[in-house]
């Protein structure tokens, strides 16, 4: 019992540094959906910061932690954000996952770059970033060790973990959950385009959330440097397994992360001190952390079908080269094949030969990923345990006498076979839960399976003689080149026919719109298992062929960990074709070299990673999409000053319509004059490249009502969006009470007096009512109205608002405004989906708001609510106001005309 | 041991490069598996690759083998020796700095003293592959294709997959280094400075392993120790080759335990808990070590502060220059004994003198690191290796002349490594260890370079 109660209390306080990094996880990831994999790397860069000062430079121990915990951290997250996170909140699972990789890989790299050119270079005498054991902490020096009760143990560095987990979990649940702060971040995730028209200020708010997690990251670095090595290696790892208690936490609890990561300690010391079968399997006590990851998804992830935060809906990249003939879009990569073979062929020397020989290996490695994300959508973290279990199995089998092409179908089944057990039990999860899974049971297999002596014989591993199949002897790097080249092509092909293939449909229907494909019952558990079977093949084989390009095969050539980086490395050149995967197998290759060339430092291509995971924030679809883009926009320019140059007599046709950069057949409100609050003028603008408004010309008197009608994908809700400032108009300018806020989008124009409510409900669902109402009324008394007026909200306050009625929620949606009445309103659609009962209190409430003195500007489908309070009416096609008008002017028959051709006559 | 793990990214999961490889290198680990290293390639069903025949084919179309048609050697001029080295200098985790300089030294000298046998050795530096095995074939690829290099010393790392290594051995390049890696047992150009240290043969034990505790502390019947290894591979096989050295030696091991994660932030209360009842309940007279680096550390200090009176001995914490660094270490591992592999500075002696003379004579900082220790004994090997196969310097003479029956003969007394044979030794460790006991922020010299007996198990 005595031993029992020690194991515990060891075990909990050793988890304690689980919790600490747990919470910082967690945070981001609520309030930004991304799950930093580079949490360990900041807390790295951290600790290694404060031991320079403190070590190095002399520093007192509060000075240093100051600086690295209080300044450097959160600063360091407050530049990450700008640059790298905040591009990233709407982004794909996998492209988060990826840019936060680059970052795990960059941030220590950067560091210790500097660290060495302040050493080396500019010769400071501080310690340089090798062998620091154990470096000290917050704690003294040594450590103090106490004994409590009977056979307890506890020490100084120990209590410091606790204390600094207990107080982080408390006062990050008081940030998050009990101040302003805490909501508005809260609210920026759930919906940051409503956020933003709240008057939110959502890059604050992320730059805010950032800023805490790196500062709880640098906090978990500083004081668990004592029980590590400092070395970056080390806090990944154990970030690794605090990715244990965060899911525990379910990644959205903080006080249950908190819990978690004790349980994790408590769950090792217990297993040690008891599981005495763990010895004969090794690798095994090492896995526990793993093992109770792959629970711990499994169940959460069952419960909720997927934990926490959203699956982004991904638009389907752009077809850049739609507008080009067939044999232009083959053109240059029949010339780029062509140039590679005659220089592999016959140019390159036999060490750069080798190079290209091993890249095109690579590319098919990298093929895999386009399989399994490109296309399926799913993020695989075990990649390089199947290129590893196709090896291997390779090796085993030659080596017991199979002849080289049975041997390598076997591995690549094999392959497969373990890319279905990976995917098994989490296709279903999806997202973030599937990316951590598959990490955990790489890690699993790279612990245990490949451990196992029989299978890799031990670090030996297997001889991969180059194989000779009839007349095709691989011995020679020539024709070992073709035969990939050949491999490489085939499996390019099998990925085309994959996308055009039933199931490559269905995947993509599923990852573009996700409740269309439910409602037109499409089941993907399967599809997906078998491109997820698919890609861990296509990764086998490119293992085997790796093998036989080096002749052997271990089970350390390609650790888990690798798997990230290739991610990353595929990513950057494009995951979403196969032509990306390629050149970056052939880029991963011949970089190290390059790099070489221009510097002796190993770190130099570490950063790069980094500035990749820039570069991804701003194109997604990688390096190869943006070239495909700009060439797409070239080409699309010059056809346009083509047009202007043949077609220039066009516009002189109709001067009349001719308005100062816009067109506008009418003008809304032109007799408004003056007193107009809201003030659109000659705005043109839209999507990209695609122009939605014409040139559009409203003014809006306060006090009054204006319904803008017209059918669908007339751009009534681009209208309202660029009236709101949730799009920027291409031109045109709109004011504000005479004041000129054409620039000033998103939260800044909702400060200038602009409410909006979007087409779909205007609230959060995922806060409570109060919380909904607390975004805009901050003091409780002005809530108190809001629930005096509307009783039902106040009987719900607590509940989600998205468990709410349809008609409630629009109620809470408006219910503010009534409290302090805006300046401008700009409803979308209020009526949509609502009972006629609900509409008829929507419009009281508009009524009640034009009476405070707001110009309200109500857009609608169905012109039979809003017309009878509207005061003015337009009618909107095609981009153009076609009529407008006092709303006593409308008669039905001209409304119905204005759906079938124009506005009434 | 097993905890060999490269690649670039292989980086982000894998712990200190030093504290995992001098875990490693602390005991001839190894496998009886059927083993597919070079040795037994000939028994391979398909073509055998470490023939001379395949060199050209193997390693590429065109000839950039060790000989070319026009009867030159590559990297052998009348007058020079071209050597490069092909190591870990830097990692993530910190790699062997030193490395270069301690090797440059040794060579330098050799050119001052003449040469060897009229030829200069044009020394070209170690190429650093950064512990990632992918660069370090890409870097042997260049040293042998693009720089002609002869031999390589130091080769040092965790690189040196056999892929490395059986291109090296193909093309017919001599490399000596620290052979705590595959492919430095059973290749026939690969050299290890003591030895192969993992020998395939599992049941090949080092005796010099437990040999040095039980030496310094007179342990004998009566005695009982107790074995800590970690959950790998290389953990069980160190801690049983660690316990058979015990065993053999009348010492009796009362616990062998390889179960602590190699994981950092292991929680010790389990083991310590475990270790403090072994004998019967008592505590056990002394307690070893085959286990991480932080682990080590962590156990260590934790059997302390629950009151553990007996020895503790592991064989990573000689880390010149550790103790002063890191305060807190040295006062978790103070009273600690160490087995150390090369004789370490604090003994003095010719051999040391020697050692910080040439580093003094190269330009380079005097301190004998654990990287410059590394780069000097490989360059000495090589240097007595080149000396004994004469004027007529070709790979395939060395091979005749090494692996015909050569002994490295170590200078001075007490000597820096044991006397190392080939091509005994491409299969077995050289026995050979020295003791230290740490002492405050110092190395207190123990027992200096003595060697033991290989037996079998």
């Amino acid at each position: 019992m005595d031993k029992f109660i020690a194991l515990v209390v060891s075990g909990g306080v050793s988890g304690a540094i689980y919790s600490l990094l747990a919470s910082g996880l967690v945070l981001t990831y609520a309030t930004s959906g991304v799950f930093n994999f580079a949490h360990g790397a900041v807390a790295f860069s951290t600790a290694f910061l404060f031991y320079e000062l403190n070590t190095g430079l002399g520093w007192p121990v509060w000075a240093a932690a100051l600086v690295s915990i209080m300044v450097f951290a959160p600063m360091l997250g407050v530049l990450m954000d700008r640059i790298i996170f905040r591009s990233l909140r709407t982004a794909e699972q996998s492209t988060k996952v990826v840019a936060t990789v680059g970052l795990l890989v960059a941030i220590p790299a950067v560091t210790l770059f500097v660290t060495e050119t302040l050493i080396n270079t500019f010769h400071w005498k501080i310690p340089g970033p090798d062998n620091i054991f154990s470096p000290p902490g917050l704690g003294p020096v040594p450590k103090k060790n106490w004994k409590p009760v009977g056979n307890i143990r506890i020490d100084s560095n120990q209590v410091i973990i606790l204390v600094a987990a207990v107080v982080a979990a408390v006062v990050l649940w008081i940030v998050v959950r009990r101040t302003r702060i805490g909501l508005q971040m809260r609210a920026s995730v759930e919906r940051p385009d409503l956020a933003e028209a709240r008057g939110i200020d959502t890059n604050r708010a992320s730059a805010f959330s950032w800023a805490l997690s790196f500062m709880l990251a640098g906090l978990a670095g500083v004081v668990g440097a004592p029980l590590f090595s400092l070395t970056p290696a080390n806090y990944t790892v154990i970030l690794f397994l605090s990715a244990t208690a965060a899911v525990i936490g379910r990644l959205r609890s903080i006080p249950m992360a908190f819990v978690g990561g004790i349980v994790l300690g408590l769950a090792q010391s217990l297993f040690a001190g008891y599981a005495t079968f763990a010895e004969s399997i090794t690798g095994f006590s090492t896995s526990v952390p793993f093992i109770v990851l792959l629970i711990g998804l499994i169940v959460l992830g069952r419960e909720r079908a997927r934990i926490a935060g959203q699956v982004a809906e991904v638009a389907a990249q752009p077809d850049y080269h739609a507008d080009l003939p067939r044999w232009r879009r083959l053109l240059p990569w029949v010339v780029a094949i062509a140039a590679f073979t005659v220089y592999l062929l016959f140019i390159a020397d036999e060490f750069w030969r080798g190079l290209l020989v091993k890249g095109l290996a690579y590319s098919l490695i990298f093929l895999s990923f386009v399989v399994v994300t490109g296309i399926g959508g799913m993020v695989s973290l075990a990649q390089a345990t199947f290129v590893t279990m196709a090896s291997l199995t390779t090796g085993l089998l030659m080596s017991h006498g199979w002849p080289f092409l049975p041997a390598a179908i076997a591995g690549v089944l094999a392959a497969a076979v373990v890319g279905l057990i990976v995917a098994l039990p989490s296709v279903r999860l999806g997202g973030l839960a599937l990316a951590l899974s598959s990490l955990a049971l790489a890690l699993l297999g790279e612990k245990v399976l490949f451990a196992w002596k029989a299978f890799a014989n031990s670090n030996y591993g297997w001889k991969v003689p180059k194989p000779k199949l009839g007349p095709i002897d691989m011995h020679g790097q020539r024709t070992l080149g073709i035969v990939l080249m050949i491999v490489v092509g085939l499996v390019v092909l099998v990925i085309h026919n994959l996308v055009r293939s039933a199931s490559g449909r269905e995947i993509a229907a599923v990852r573009t719109a996700p409740p269309a494909a439910s409602a037109v019952g499409l089941s993907l558990v399967r599809g997906k298992l078998w491109i997820f079977a698919l890609s861990a093949g296509v990764a086998g084989l490119g293992g085997v062929m790796i093998g036989v390009y080096n002749g052997s095969v271990t089970n350390a050539s390609f650790p888990a960990g690798v798997g990230l980086a290739w991610l990353a490395i595929v990513v950057l050149f494009g995951i979403r074709k196969p032509s990306g995967a390629v050149i970056a197998g052939i880029v991963f290759s011949i970089s190290p070299q390059v790099i070489g060339w221009v510097t002796d430092s190993n770190r130099i291509a570490d950063i790069l990673f980094g500035l990749g995971a820039v570069q991804l924030a701003k194109t997604p679809d990688g390096v190869l999409s943006n070239f495909s883009r700009q060439g797409f926009e070239r080409r699309a320019k010059r056809r346009l000053r083509r047009k202007t140059l043949v077609e220039p007599a066009a516009s002189d046709v109709q001067p009349a319509d001719a308005h100062p950069g816009g067109v506008s057949a009418f003008a809304v409100g032109s007799d408004v004059g003056a007193d107009a609050v809201l003030d659109l003028a000659g705005v043109i603008g839209g999507y990209g490249p695609v122009e939605v408004l014409h040139g559009i010309d409203v003014k809006i008197a306060p006090g009054t009502i204006t319904a803008l009608l017209g059918s669908n994908g007339a751009g009534k809700s681009t209208l309202c969006l660029m009236a709101a400032g949730g799009l920027p108009a291409a031109s045109g300018v709109i004011r504000l009470t005479g004041v000129d806020v054409t620039k000033s989008l998103g939260h800044r124009r909702a400060r200038h007096g602009v409410a909006y409510a979007p087409e779909s409900r205007g609230v959060f669902p995922g806060l409570s009512v109060e919380e909904n109402l607390t975004l805009v009324l901050a003091k409780a008394a002005d809530r108190n109205i809001v629930y005096e007026r509307f009783p039902v909200l106040g009987e719900r306050r607590k509940l989600a608002a998205g468990s709410l009625s349809g008609g409630e929620q629009q109620m809470l949606a408006l219910a503010p405004l009534v409290v302090h009445p805006p300046k401008v309103l700009i409803a979308d659609e209020p009526s949509l989906g609502l009972a006629p009962r609900i509409v008829e209190q929507v419009m009281a409430l508009l009524v009640e708001m034009r009476n405070h003195g707001t110009a309200v500007l109500v857009v609608e489908e169905k012109a039979t609510h809003v017309l009878p309070v509207a005061d003015q009416v337009a009618f909107l096609e095609l981009g153009r106001v076609t009529w407008s008008g006092p709303a006593a002017d409308v008669d039905a028959d001209a409304l119905a005309a204005s759906y079938l051709h124009g506005g009434p006559a | 041991m097993r905890n060999t793990r490269q690649g670039r990214a292989g980086r982000l999961l894998k712990g200190g490069a030093l504290a995992t490889v001098l875990a490693l290198v602390a005991v001839g680990c190894g496998s009886d598996a059927k083993s597919s290293s070079s040795t037994q390639a000939s028994t391979a069903p398909t073509t055998a690759s470490s023939t001379a025949a395949s060199t050209a084919t193997s390693t590429g179309d065109s000839t950039a083998g060790s000989t070319s048609s026009g009867g030159t050697v590559r990297g052998v001029t009348d007058t020079q020796i071209t050597i490069g080295g092909l190591s870990a200098l830097t990692s993530p985790g910190g790699g062997y700095t030193g490395a270069d300089a301690g090797a440059k030294a040794r060579f330098d000298r050799a050119n001052n003293e003449g040469g060897i046998n009229g030829r200069m050795i044009n020394y070209i530096g170690v190429k650093d592959d950064g512990e990632d095995s992918t660069k370090n074939l890409d870097l042997a690829r260049e040293l042998v294709q693009k720089d002609d290099v002869f031999a390589l010393a130091p080769v040092v790392g965790q690189g040196l997959l056999p892929a490395s290594s059986d291109f090296l051995e193909e093309s017919k390049v001599p490399y000596v280094g620290w052979g705590f890696m595959p492919g430095f047992c059973g290749s026939k150009f690969g050299f290890g400075f003591n030895g192969c240290i993992t020998p395939p043969d599992g049941s090949i034990v080092n005796t010099s392993l437990a040999g040095t505790l039980v030496q310094a502390l007179k342990l004998g019947a009566g005695d009982t120790v107790a074995v800590q290894g970690y959950d790998a591979e290389g953990g069980k096989l160190g801690a049983d080759i660690l316990a058979a050295g015990f065993e053999k030696a009348g010492v009796k091991v009362v616990y062998k335990d390889t179960s602590m994660p190699t994981t950092d932030a292991t929680d010790f209360t389990p083991f310590v808990q475990k270790i403090m009842e072994a004998d019967g309940g008592k505590p056990p007279t002394a307690v070893a070590m085959v286990s991480l680096f932080n682990n080590t550390v962590g156990l260590t200090g934790s059997l302390k502060t629950a009151g553990y009176e007996g020895a503790t001995m592991n064989f990573l914490t000689y880390v010149p220059g550790l103790l002063a660094s890191a305060p807190q270490v040295a006062a978790a591992i103070d009273g600690t004994y160490v087995n150390t592999q090369w004789l370490p500075q604090e003994f003095g002696g010719p051999a040391i003198d020697q050692l910080k003379a040439d580093l003094t004579a190269s330009g380079a900082d005097p301190t004998v690191g654990f990287g410059t220790a590394i780069g000097y004994w490989s360059a000495d090997v090589l240097i007595q290796m080149l000396q004994a196969v004469g004027p007529d310097l070709t790979p395939e003479n060395f091979d005749k002349v090494i692996n015909g029956g050569w002994t490295y003969e170590p200078q001075g007394d007490p000597f820096g490594i044991g006397p190392v044979s080939y091509p005994q030794d491409h299969n077995q460790p050289t026995p050979c260890a020295a003791l230290v006991q740490v002492d405050g922020t110092s190395y207190k010299p123990i027992l200096p370079m003595t060697c033991y007996e290989i037996v079998k198990k």
